[in-house]
């Protein structure tokens, strides 16, 4: 039974933590902890948690940090001026190499303080290289191109290729269930699977529940149904099975199929069926064919949006310079599918010039981009020329996260700017891969929304008393002004692919973006 | 700050300060009757920690030297505003400052343990948290969307907080395993 004052100082507590407390609650609080351990202690703990949580939002306290320190867009603190002028070279210097080894990154993981040079950590064992059609039991599931940490992958329907980083490639037909363990080796309950194990990744195991496979570098295939029972048909060199009953060589042309409980018998060539396994060319064949599909129906949904009125501009990639964009270095490079044009950012100057005029209270920014590097640092993606008043600024932050954000009025201090982030969306996991960016701003709801692949990822109150512009500004980087006396230059170059770029004056729904996302992903 | 000192010693500053914002901003709020001025605090102690960087000897704990340097800053600021409005005194600050220096000291740990009990919560009050804290929704805020009333979701909120803060002790005394 919990006596009054125990009561008290709850509600207390909760008024500290979550709300405001006034003197009186104050006094009080301070009388009923004062010299008592155990209340002192259950009000910090508390109050880590509330702060721990908070932080789970993306809290800025490095990038607040980093803000200070260079005092580049936006300059935070008056006191940080007079620290620039005199110390900027220094700070600078510092946190390049800061910034070089990566600890700024890591600083949120979960790594103790105590260590020197911290590490950037990769947990990944393969890549999905190919997908085509590929529907994922869980729903999300990774997009080709992205790199596979061990887990489980459970494919629906459609045919997907892994290449793991011994060396061994896996083609996997739907629907199959793969746990993908290290890089040699994988856990196969059921599907169809084409293996290609080089030399290089001799010993590649795959388990299955009834036996275990050990490559002796070969190509076979595997159907593995999920009762247990399996067919195993070597195409060339050597595997090994080992089931609870015996251990045997399947060589080259032999196929043989093992029942749930582990026993082997030879198939016979009569009633072989070597169709039932995918092959690499035939996964290529679909691919491409999806591809130029895909395509297609990319085309001609992009000629339709010429007529669209909510359009404001619109940059497809398709075609070098237009009168719209123009293109400051960048060179052209491959898009989502092969034939598609796109932009790769990759010098500190490139980017693509814009000028778009008008003044809008509501806007959506849809993007495909191919983020080809850690963030780690701020990266454009529509940057309008230096910080002006009610000029929106959409980049990748230094985590990761997505930041759409505007300067609400004349000053220097954070509270004079807004700029919602998004969760933190790019990771190592998403390196190389095609990704779809969203952000829609409506004034008449006071909100920001960000959407990643056609999923909203956050929602913030975004209050502004004016509408928004672009005016002038750099897809990829960031032009800022040349009498800026903070003397350092921000960095700020995306450095990817993007090979579509809308802007739209209008806040998409919801299931519009998805409908955009579902339809034209790669 | 010594401007002679080599580009590594100062990068090693700053590295220090960056690893330690989460913890000292979450130090200060623990100190502060009242939130809103925790970032300006924050700011004013790394400048502090940046220009005395000279007085931190490698090889002895940076958080022992920051958490006194933000102790200090939090007793002065609480002093300018003692004329105006109520704040903790001196001594019970003193007293709530050794608590929360020794706390926030294994915030890693505990940071690595919550995520673990989070991922055992209830549907639901994952989904409170994730207004409260994730979308930064204030109570009230809260208590709309949620149609419930003010006082309930603060009382809940409590409860998810002591629930972790129990599951957290529990991690942590349970042998590491790495």
């Amino acid at each position: 039974m919990i006596n009054s004052e125990e009561k008290e100082f709850q509600e207390l507590l909760q008024q500290a933590v979550d709300g405001c407390l006034t003197n009186t609650e104050g006094r009080r609080l301070q009388e009923l902890a004062r010299g008592n351990r155990e209340r002192l202690e259950e009000l910090v703990d508390h109050s880590l948690i509330a702060s721990l949580l908070f932080e789970e939002s993306g809290d800025e306290s490095v990038g607040d940090l980093v803000d200070f320190l260079t005092a580049d867009g936006p300059p935070d603190m008056v006191n940080a001026k007079r620290l620039v002028n005199r110390q900027s070279l220094a700070i600078a210097a510092a946190l390049a190499v800061l910034l070089a080894v990566g600890s700024l990154f890591f600083s949120r993981s979960n790594a103790p303080d105590t260590a020197g040079r911290a590490e950037i950590h990769d947990n990944s064992v393969a890549q999905l290289t190919e997908s085509v059609g590929v529907r994922w039991e869980s729903g999300g599931g990774p997009i080709a191109g992205a790199a596979l940490a061990p887990g489980i992958l459970q494919i629906a329907e459609g045919i997907a290729r892994i290449d793991f980083y011994s060396g061994a490639r896996l083609v996997v037909e739907g629907p199959a269930e793969l746990e993908i363990v290290s890089a040699y080796s994988a856990w196969c309950r059921s599907g169809r699977i084409r293996a290609h194990v080089p030399e290089q990744a001799r010993g590649f195991k795959i388990f299955t529940p009834s036996f275990e496979l050990v490559d002796l570098g070969t190509e076979f295939g595997m159907d593995v149904s999920k009762d247990g029972a399996a067919q195993v048909r070597v195409f060339d060199g050597e595997v090994e099975l080992f089931s609870p009953m015996e251990k045997q060589s399947v060589l080259g042309g032999q196929e043989v199929k093992i029942s749930p409980s582990g026993e082997s018998a030879p198939v016979l060539s009569g009633e072989s069926n070597g169709d039932q396994y995918p092959t690499f060319s035939d996964l290529q064949t679909r691919a491409t064919q999806a591809a130029a599909t895909k395509l297609e129906r990319w085309r001609s949904w992009n000629r339709s949006l010429a007529g669209d009125q909510r359009v404001v501009a619109r940059f497809d990639f398709e075609k070098n310079s237009t009168p719209e964009a123009v293109v400051v270095g960048c060179s052209p490079a491959e898009g989502r599918w092969p034939g598609k044009g796109a932009l790769e950012f990759r010098r500190p100057g490139d980017r693509v010039r814009v000028n778009i005029p008008g003044k809008f209270n509501a806007l959506t920014l849809a993007a495909w981009i191919r983020v080809d590097t850690l963030p780690q640092r701020r990266q454009a993606l529509l940057l309008t020329d230096e910080y002006r008043i009610a000029h929106l600024h959409w980049q990748i932050g230094l985590l990761g996260e997505v930041r759409f954000g505007a300067k609400l009025k004349e000053g220097v201090r954070r509270r004079e700017f807004e700029r919602p982030a998004s969760p933190v969306l790019f990771d190592m996991q998403q390196i190389g891969v095609w990704n779809f960016i969203c952000t829609s701003f409506d004034r008449e709801t006071s909100s920001v929304c960000h959407y990643f692949n056609g999923q909203k990822v956050s929602t913030h109150k975004f209050v502004f008393g004016q509408p928004l512009q672009i005016g002038s500004g750099d897809i990829g980087n960031w032009s800022v002004p040349i009498n800026d006396t903070r003397k350092v230059n921000p960095v700020r170059n995306f450095v990817g692919r993007m090979d579509e770029l809308t802007i739209w004056n209008v806040a998409l729904e919801p299931d519009e973006i998805a409908e955009v996302y579902n339809q034209y992903k790669p | 700050m010594d401007l002679s000192k080599s580009e590594g010693q100062q990068a090693e500053i700053v590295q220090l300060i960056a690893q330690h914002q989460s913890r000292l901003r979450g130090f200060i709020r623990s100190l502060m009757v009242r939130a809103e001025d925790v970032d300006d605090l924050l700011q004013e102690v790394n400048i502090v920690l940046w220009e005395k960087a000279d007085q931190f000897e490698p090889g002895t704990s940076f958080w022992a030297w920051a958490s006194q340097v933000a102790r200090f800053k939090v007793l002065n600021q609480m002093r300018k505003y003692g004329r105006e409005r109520f704040v903790f005194d001196d001594e019970f600050l003193a007293e709530l400052a050794d608590v929360a220096e020794d706390r926030f000291s294994e915030i890693d740990q505990r940071r690595c343990a919550l995520d673990h009990c989070l991922r055992q919560l209830p549907t639901t009050q994952r989904r409170l948290l994730d207004l409260r804290y994730f979308e930064s929704r204030s109570i009230a805020e809260v208590a709309t969307s949620t149609e419930r009333p003010v006082g309930s979701i603060k009382q809940t909120l409590y409860r998810i907080r002591a629930a972790l803060r129990d599951c957290i002790e529990k991690q942590l005394s349970q042998p590491q395993s790495i």
